[in-house]
């Protein structure tokens, strides 16, 4: 004898792939007509020439005007800050204490191809309020895209856990 | 079902009871895992409210994270399922299994792994969270604990295999019983998937964490874990699918429609559970958009299954409630066994699972996945999956284990089913609180009362996770009171009580097509479609080893 399947439970497949065929569709809209993008494949890099700062843009980071009007943000992580060229007085939510972090300063309306890597473990990179959402990994190069219209002061967390001060770790993007 | 193997009765022979003490003390590891993981929830749930349990340095919240994700979904779902599966495959072949040494030694390979792990973890040497990503380096023991646990789950595939093939000679042309097939094929899917960390083990961090190699290629690492990591997933909820599809409908006075359908459900994730894996790594560098596309489309694939059951299991329990006189559209859910605390926590496990699967579509649908990566959202998603419909179905199942193992009555119905609703009611206001604050961006792995940043966005979720935590842990904490007094009592359990019916089908395994039974088959079909996801991706990524290995903890 055959396979028994109700007719009923048939139907009910053939709508589930429907439904995640339309899914699929969705998806395809968001990448081919909103451009949202992942990450992919960018290059390798050895993280102990980013350590020792011998391995370019990494050796510079910090917000770069190129010459079309668009700008780099070269950013490295490490265990537990950001690198962003840049320091700024924050007053920690933890302690109550002032502390000294990493800032990049955006003009609004740029679009920002940042750039970013790890000098050592794996770290996260999350800016809050946008779709900016990436690992960083030894060893290569994460690279993502976004355009900052409004102003505004955005924390960018650390989303993958690095150590004991992994919830230390941020720094902010202040649009302005 | 065939006619001699409706379901779980006490022993028969001594070598059975032999077999089935062992299982016992394998199902206990696991509750001391349960015991220990919850323990630490209670921590992470205080947390959200503000109390920081972790101040006082006994151990840090980052310590107390590894020993909760490492013993719940490590420890209990592995040692769980070594126990049940290979109990139900011992009552579907009615015969011990082939042989008595190799179920000693899984249960001893599941306690070795569980003090080697345990130690360095403790210890704080081994402060790299469940998922342990190079280059956090940890201590070898944990690695080797690790390892230990998932050869624990191989033996126990060797031991049902073996069984069956005996089976077979005795019962030619028939197909494997259902119980026992359900088990086989969980575990040879579970087998196959965890070549992946077993790599990652033993070419890598073994050799890495005892100096013997200095440095490894993080994303190689990576990407080993999740090829297992994804997998992992039905390992944990299959063995409980098992109970889903054989005991509760039965329990509802239901029968099942199609013993096939359901074969070909369990073939379905031996197909698909594997390779899916990247779609953990979407936001990862260093891997093609159009391997994550693939991989996220094949993950599509895997939800089919979960689907087809959601509507025979429906169907199964329609059918008991109506004919215990339940009427109307819905009506007829009241008529479900709402008295049986066994019945009832697994219903509930499967309404938190219906959130739970629909919360893991959103996470993989690709560019989605950009908003709840790494956020709340994840915990909010996986404590409804393994930490719901895995971990409350395993705590109902327990009013019927235990007192199968031991005898002994259960302690009290009343308080049993409490623990259940309480539970659930929980895990829906922590999840939801969970969630809220994933959209909100919170990330997971958060120590919030030690935590330099924060928004004013999360004050409600954060409250929504501690209440909701907390309820969870009372009912935690109900669960091994009523496992102790059972465990105490000193009435015993009817055979009725000892026993474990399981559902019958419209259509039995009579009206199977033997195909489905080639296992040797469908197992050659898995590995060639993991190989064809995952050859492109590692020649794609390349290798390179140039991290040493960090102890930022
Ligand atoms: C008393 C009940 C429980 C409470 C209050 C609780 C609470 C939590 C919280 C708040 C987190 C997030 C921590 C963070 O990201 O910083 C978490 C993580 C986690 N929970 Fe639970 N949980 C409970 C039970 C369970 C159960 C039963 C399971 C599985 C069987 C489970 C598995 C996990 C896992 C795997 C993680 C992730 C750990 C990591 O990110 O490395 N939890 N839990
Ligand atoms: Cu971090
Ligand atoms: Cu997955």
């Amino acid at each position: 004898m055959g396979l028994q399947i109700e007719k009923v439970e048939k139907r009910f497949v053939w709508a589930t792939i429907g439904a995640l065929a339309l899914g699929v569709v969705a998806i395809g809209y968001s990448v081919t007509e909103m451009g949202v993008h992942l990450p992919g494949h960018d290059h390798r890099i050895d993280p102990m020439q980013v350590v020792r700062g011998e391995a370019a843009p990494f050796d510079e980071p910090g917000l770069h005007e190129l010459e079309d009007g668009t700008y780099e943000a070269v950013i490295v992580a490490q265990a537990f800050s950001f690198e962003t060229g840049e320091t700024m007085t924050v007053e920690d939510a933890a302690t109550g204490a002032d502390r000294e972090i990493g800032v990049l300063r955006i003009p609004r309306g740029a679009t920002v191809d940042i750039v970013a890597t790890s000098r050592d473990v794996l770290h996260g990179m999350k800016i809050l309020g946008t779709n900016v959402n990436v690992m960083l990994i030894p060893g290569h190069v994460t690279r993502v895209t976004h355009t900052f219209d409004a102003p505004a002061e955005l924390q960018l967390l650390c989303t993958e856990y690095c150590g004991l001060g992994h919830n230390q770790m941020f720094a902010m993007v202040v649009v302005e | 079902m065939s006619a001699e193997a409706i379901g779980i009765q006490p022993p028969r022979t001594g070598e059975e009871q032999t077999q089935r003490t062992w299982l016992k003390w394998h199902l206990y590891l696991g509750y001391i895992g349960l015991a220990i993981g919850g323990l630490m929830g209670i921590g992470q749930a205080l947390d959200r409210l503000g109390i920081d349990v972790y101040g006082t340095a006994v151990m840090n919240y980052f310590q107390g994270l590894t020993l909760h994700g490492v013993t719940l979904v490590i420890v209990f779902t592995f040692t769980f399922s070594n126990s049940w599966v290979a109990l139900a495959a011992i009552r579907a072949f009615d015969r011990p299994l082939v042989n008595t040494r190799l179920v000693i030694a899984s249960t001893l390979l599941s306690a070795a792994g569980v003090v080697l792990a345990a130690i360095p973890m403790l210890l704080g040497n081994a402060t790299v969270l469940f998922t342990m990503y190079a280059p956090l380096q940890a201590s070898f023991f944990f690695y080797l604990g690790a390892t230990l646990l998932v050869i624990g789950t191989w033996v126990t595939l060797a031991a049902m295999l073996l069984t069956r093939r005996e089976w077979k000679a005795d019962n030619p042309g028939r197909a494997t019983p259902l119980a026992a097939y359900m088990g086989i094929v969980t575990y040879i899917m579970w087998s196959m998937a965890s070549v992946g960390i077993a790599i990652e083990m033993l070419a890598f961090l073994l050799p890495w964490s005892l100096g013997l190699i200095d440095t490894v290629d993080p994303l190689t690492t990576r990407t080993l874990f999740w090829m297992s990591g994804h997998p992992i997933v039905y390992f944990w909820l299959l063995p409980v699918y098992i109970s889903w599809y054989l005991v509760v409908p039965q329990r509802a006075g239901g029968r099942l429609f199609s013993d096939g359908v359901v074969r070909v459900v369990f073939l379905m994730f031996l197909l698909l559970s594997t390779p899916v894996g990247l779609h953990h790594q979407f936001t990862d560098p260093g891997i093609h958009q159009g391997l994550k596309f693939a991989h996220g489309l094949m993950t599509f694939g895997v939800f089919l299954p979960s689907m087809i059951t959601a509507f025979t299991l429906m169907a199964g329990l329609e059918d008991g409630a109506r004919r215990r006189g339940g009427t109307g559209l819905v009506g007829w859910i009241r008529k479900l066994p709402w008295g049986d605390p066994v019945a009832t926590g697994q219903l509930l496990a499967m309404l938190g699972f219906m959130l739970g699967g629909i919360s893991g579509l959103i996470k993989a649908s690709y560019t989605l996945n950009l908003v709840v990566h790494n956020t709340a959202f994840v915990p909010g998603h996986f404590h409804l999956t393994v930490g719901t419909a895995v971990t409350l179905s395993i705590m109902a199942l327990t009013y019927w284990l235990v007192p199968h193992f031991t005898g002994k009555a259960l302690w009290n119905r009343k308080a049993a089913l409490a623990q259940v609703w309480i539970y659930f009611v929980g895990v829906l206001i922590f999840s939801r609180g969970q969630i809220a604050n994933g959209i909100e961006g919170q990330p997971r792995r958060l120590h919030a009362s030690g935590a330099s940043f924060g928004s004013e966005a999360w004050a409600l979720g954060d409250l929504m996770t501690g209440v909701g935590g907390l309820l969870m842990s009372v009912a935690g904490v109900l669960f091994f009171v009523i496992l102790g007094q059972t465990l105490r009592s000193k009435q015993t359990a009817t055979l009725e009580e000892q026993t474990l019916e399981f559902s019958e089908f419209v259509h039995d395994d009579r009206s199977s097509p033997a195909v489905l039974d080639r296992l040797g088959l469908w197992t050659a079909a898995a590995a060639l479609l993991v190989l064809a996801a995952y050859i492109p991706a590692f020649i794609q990524q390349g290798f390179d080893p140039t991290s040493p290995g960090f102890t930022f903890f």
